[in-house]
């Protein structure tokens, strides 16, 4: 779904057409649920915060405006900031088990490559996951990125850089 | 593994990782029927946010540059004192040295009008010279200091004897071809240039001019160098002590002169009365002496001839005493009328100089170069300059509460 249509959706949703919410819903959610269970690593967890997520979204959109960002990054936004309060609550990251990786991947059809990559991952630092999270599982482009994590773009692309390179330098160690 | 197969990999990753809650159907209905109807509504009650500190910034802005503009109004502050001559000095001269103190004080000239004349000195220091050379009570905007009264002028004699005294700092981007105008302009009154120094970056001029025509040379000035960059100063000076001090030069010089003719006509009459009274005397005595030669010589007779000799004899000498007393006396009259007479031109002279003068204005220019920069700082002055920060600022600060920011609920 590119932008325009995007919008064309959002203006809908705005006037409390559903369908259209539903569109956005089936688009953005299979990215959204994936980024939660890889952040969270518990699957009950991601999807009550998926809920959460999309009910702020939904309380909020009428003051969302676009401006170049995508509906998408705003929720992922949303859903990173849920993340970080369920942690400040009391919860914490579940760090990634090389063996043990999350509950949902664990029962999906994981090839030899995806458990190559999660425990590329599992060597890299938090920030760094999230990075790879954001620009693979959400596949948002390096700006919107940057503006869920609130830093520059340049700031973004190299950090991602070095993200990608210090998964590079274990794969080949 | 290369980069581009890593992020091959990463990208098959990532996609491999989307997936629906088990409980989809459910949970989309449910956020779905959340929705509401008139979002629209609710749209306009949360979307407006205030940019409080734009407007802040930019009414500060908007408030300075009123503040600065009406300071400004009035930008070429025209200084304009009346003395009477005995406090006055020579304007003319005190340009003359004042125009060498060089430098740009050209924020200080769109301030507004100076207090007094230690800050006319701030204002332009070209004049600064001529600023000192005034006395302290010149006008100002709200302080007015009363100025002393001529003690040697009684209150009774209202006369006006207006001499002025015109000077002017301009600051001008083209010194030279502004000296040029200036010129052809002073001569276009019916005035001349007196003293003119130019170099490329300052002149100074020295002229005269008509005091009809004073006021539109002025005028003439400003269009030709903007009324922002000419500070102009007018001292008028009343020569009613010198205008007096002549008068009585002359009324002093008239009496002595009639005193003296008086005199004169006194002491001829006198000599004359005398002459005549001796010749008379010599006269008779020489009558009586012949009416004795043709009497017969006796005694007596020669006694008689002898003595009226004696007194003839003494009678001329006294004749010539007188006559000589007489030139002495005139020469000497004569010598202190020319005197007097002397001093009565010399009074009438300058009684004529004074006229002539009132009746001119003296002026004294000078003309210093000023760059673009200073220019603009002279129209921004330091509230503008700080308007203009400020208007920066709200607008930078506009575009950074409107950035693309994420605004989480």
């Amino acid at each position: 779904m590119d932008l325009k249509q995007e919008l064309a959706l959002i203006k809908k949703a705005q006037t409390g057409d559903r369908q259209a919410l539903g569109e956005l819903w089936d688009t953005i959610t299979p990215k959204l649920f994936g980024y939660l269970i890889n952040t969270l690593q518990d699957k009950v967890l991601a999807e009550d915060l998926l809920q959460t997520t999309w009910l702020k979204a939904i309380n909020a959109l009428p003051g969302f405006k676009a401006q170049g960002v995508s509906i998408s990054a705003w929720l992922f936004a949303i859903a990173r900031n849920e993340c970080k309060q369920h942690w400040r609550k009391g919860g914490h990251e579940v760090p990634l088990d090389e063996n043990l990786h999350d509950a949902a991947a664990a029962n999906a059809n994981q090839t030899e490559q995806n458990l190559l990559i999660e425990q590329l991952l599992a060597q890299l630092s938090q920030e760094d996951r999230e990075l790879i999270r954001l620009r693979y599982i959400s596949g948002l482009p390096i700006n919107e990125i940057a503006k869920i994590l609130n830093i520059n773009f340049v700031a973004a692309r190299v950090r991602l850089h070095r993200a990608i390179a210090k998964a590079r330098g274990a794969m080949n160690s | 593994m290369n980069s581009h197969n890593l992020e091959n990999l990463l990208a098959d990753w990532g996609r491999s990782k989307e997936q629906l809650p088990t409980n989809n159907t459910i949970l989309k209905n449910s956020i779905l029927n959340r929705l509401p109807t008139d979002l629209r509504a609710e749209s306009r009650k949360t979307n407006f946010k205030m940019p409080w500190l734009p407007l802040t910034l930019g009414s500060l802005a908007v408030l300075i540059l009123v503040v600065q503009l009406s300071k400004t109004n009035n930008p070429n502050p025209t200084q304009v004192s009346q003395t009477t001559s005995s406090f006055s000095q020579p304007l003319a001269s005190a340009l003359q040295s004042g125009k060498k103190a060089s430098g740009l004080q050209s924020d200080n000239m769109a301030k507004g009008i100076p207090q007094n004349s230690a800050e006319s000195q701030a204002t332009a220091p070209s004049m600064g010279a001529a600023a000192n050379a005034l006395p302290s009570y010149h006008s100002a905007d709200n302080y007015v200091q009363m100025p002393p009264t001529p003690q040697e002028v009684p209150i009774t004699d209202n006369r006006q004897f207006l001499k002025t005294d015109y000077s002017a700092a301009i600051q001008s981007h083209h010194v030279q071809e502004l000296t040029n105008r200036v010129q052809t302009t002073i001569r276009g009154f019916d005035g001349r240039i007196d003293a003119n120094n130019t170099s490329e970056e300052s002149s100074y001029l020295s002229f005269v001019l008509p005091a009809d025509k004073l006021d539109a040379f002025r005028q003439e000035l400003k269009s030709l160098a903007g009324g922002r960059f000419i500070t102009e100063q007018v001292q008028t000076e009343n020569m009613l002590p010198q205008k007096r001090d002549i008068e009585s030069q002359q009324q002093s010089a008239k009496d002595q002169l009639a005193q003296l003719n008086t005199q004169k006509t006194q002491l001829i009459q006198t000599h004359t009365q005398t002459v005549a009274s001796l010749q008379s005397q010599i006269n008779t005595a020489s009558r009586q002496l012949a009416n004795l030669q043709n009497q017969p010589d006796t005694l007596e007779v020669e006694t008689q001839k002898q003595e009226l000799a004696n007194r003839i004899k003494t009678l001329r000498a006294r004749l010539a005493d007188e006559n000589a007393n007489y030139k002495q006396q005139k020469g000497f009259l004569d010598s202190q009328i020319q005197g007097a007479q002397t001093n009565l031109d010399n009074a009438n002279t300058q009684n004529s100089d004074l006229l002539d003068n009132v009746a001119t204005v003296r002026g004294a220019m000078s003309i210093s170069y000023v760059s673009l920069w200073d220019i603009l700082n002279l129209y921004l002055g330091v509230g503008g300059w700080l308007a203009i920060f400020l208007g920066l600022a709200a607008v930078i600060s506009y575009f950074a509460t409107r950035r693309n920011k994420l605004i989480l609920p």
